[in-house]
């Protein structure tokens, strides 16, 4: 990266940011996923709870 | 079964394509994009911060769509669409305000400026909460939806009033530099990089709001037959 | 026509009669103005004359706003006692007459509490000004201000009837849907105390605002309250 010139490093602003707005975005598809996966599996017991034994 | 399995494998994967393009995007605006004469290479912050601002805005839009649907067809799934487009819609409003003020501390000196763009934002994170706590709030129902598709559409029509409100207000933001008459003043190769970064970022917007709308559907199923099983 | 204006009327007495029955519900949002006021006279201490308009304008609509937001929360409160709300939902009556009986007594109660609170604070604010800052202008503003809050404040108080977290989330909705009118009154008032400018003027900037915001709010407030008291 070129020389900064005099102004503040902007790596820790950068990181900072980009970093903070993955979290969040990956965090919140993670968290979906998951639960998606929760709802499959309470889907299932149900329908196997309704089918005849 | 079979089908829901291939369902949830079609959503992962289209999950993980979309991941891959915005991550490129993300990748290239930090390696591949130039300087910017005035802030540096702080300016890269750009590439995540107002493609997000627009997705956050872009959801209040869509949430008017399926709060109208939802009023005038008094439809379930629509009042699903509208709860995800609000929980997508703040989550992007407070990356835009955190990547936001990140990005304002080098460039103005201060964390916080109450110029028109960032002070809507945080309005619009305000009556997106205040939205998800309304409808959590309330027993699921017709009713609930209608209320939820009612508040909806204030806010979304609300949006563009408060921005101009505000803008008259006070402003220390720089004038829109994509869409003023006359032709951009950004460098041509920044732009096409931004609209790439802005594409990336819907596809990854759209792909959350889909996963959330089907999941608030299959709950919603669960919970009937749960109720019917009883 | 007549239909509407005897459906209107006569849930306008009612409620009226509801509001009057029980003065608490009028005279605590006017208390809780006077203590606002007093709290800001406090924590001012003693302010440079010059600052005084600004500092008025500020204290006077802030207190005003969560007093009228007080006032609109609890509007349809008596119609939640014996199922009125519900019944009413099922008798033959026009929306419109039901949101513009319920619209003028917030009007009311709102003149009630915002008129007074001008005086108030023109009185505890500035006591040793040179000149008076209440002035029919500043008043015609207070009450542009107050039809377009008086809208939402009905709509709003409809949609919270059956929600759990009234008390957080009517403040937490009804302040940042009403910045835009609370931003043109709070102009229009310091370019009149500050700037000397007159109505005529403003109306073709913050004022000319404030009146479309009133008249916009209005119209989406009367067609959206239909929607949410048909029966299901």
């Amino acid at each position: 990266m070129p020389d900064f010139g005099g102004r503040t490093d902007p790596t820790p602003f950068i990181a900072a940011a980009y970093c903070i707005g993955i979290f969040l975005i990956a965090g919140y598809g993670l968290i979906q996923l998951r639960f998606r996966k929760k709802l499959r599996a309470l889907e299932m017991a149900l329908n196997e709870g309704d089918s005849p034994r | 079964m079979i089908d829901a399995k291939k369902q949830d494998r079609l959503t992962f994967g289209i999950g993980l394509a979309v991941l891959l393009f915005a991550s490129f995007s993300w990748f290239y605006a930090l390696r591949f994009a130039p300087s910017d004469e005035a802030q540096g290479e702080v300016y890269r912050i750009m590439y995540f911060h107002v493609p997000s601002a627009i997705t956050a805005f872009l959801s209040s839009f869509i949430l008017l769509f399926f709060s109208l649907w939802t009023l005038f067809k008094r439809s379930s799934v629509a009042a699903s669409w509208s709860k995800a487009c609000a929980e997508v819609g703040f989550m992007y409003t407070a990356i835009t305000l955190i990547t936001g003020s990140i990005w304002g501390r080098p460039t103005w000196g201060v964390w916080w400026e109450w110029d028109a763009r960032l002070t809507t934002t945080l309005i619009l994170a305000l009556l997106y909460a205040g939205y998800l706590i309304f409808t959590n709030s309330m027993a699921p129902g017709p009713q609930r939806d209608r209320m939820a598709a009612a508040l909806g559409l204030i806010i979304a029509i609300d949006i563009p009033i408060i921005y101009k409100s505000v803008e008259w207000w006070r402003t220390l933001h720089q004038p829109p530099s994509l869409l003023r008459s006359g032709g951009s003043t950004m460098d041509p190769e920044m732009r096409s990089i931004l609209f790439l970064c802005m594409f990336a970022m819907f596809f990854l917007a759209g792909w959350l709001l889909w996963l959330r709308a089907i999941n608030l559907q299959l709950q919603a199923k669960i919970e009937e037959q749960s109720h019917q099983a009883r | 026509m007549k239909r509407f204006l005897t459906q209107y009327r006569a849930l306008l007495w009612q409620a009226l009669q509801v509001e009057w029955s029980n003065s608490e519900r009028w005279m605590s949002p006017l208390l809780f103005s006077t203590t606002m006021i007093l709290l800001f006279a406090f924590a001012f201490g003693k302010v440079d004359v010059a600052f005084l308009p600004q500092l008025y304008i500020a204290a006077t609509y802030l207190t005003a706003s969560f007093s009228l937001q007080i006032a609109f929360s609890r509007v349809l409160e008596p119609d939640t006692q014996d199922r009125v709300f519900d019944q009413l939902r099922t008798y033959p009556i026009s929306p419109s007459a039901w949101f513009l009986s319920k619209y003028t007594i917030v009007i009311l109660l709102g003149a009630l509490i915002l008129l007074p609170t001008l005086f108030l604070s023109n009185l505890f604010l500035n006591n040793e000004g040179p000149v008076s800052l209440l002035n029919s202008s500043v008043l015609i503003v207070a009450v542009l201000m107050l039809l377009s809050l008086g809208a939402i404040g009905v709509l709003l108080s409809t949609m919270m009837l059956r929600s759990n977290a009234k008390q957080i989330l009517y403040p937490l909705l009804y302040f940042p849907l009403t910045v835009p009118v609370l931003l043109s009154a709070v102009e229009s008032s310091r370019m009149i105390l500050v700037d000397g400018k007159d109505l005529s003027y403003l109306m073709s900037s913050w004022l000319g605002l404030l009146v479309i915001f009133g008249i916009m709010y209005f119209t989406l407030c009367l067609l959206l309250f239909g929607e949410l008291v048909k029966p299901e």
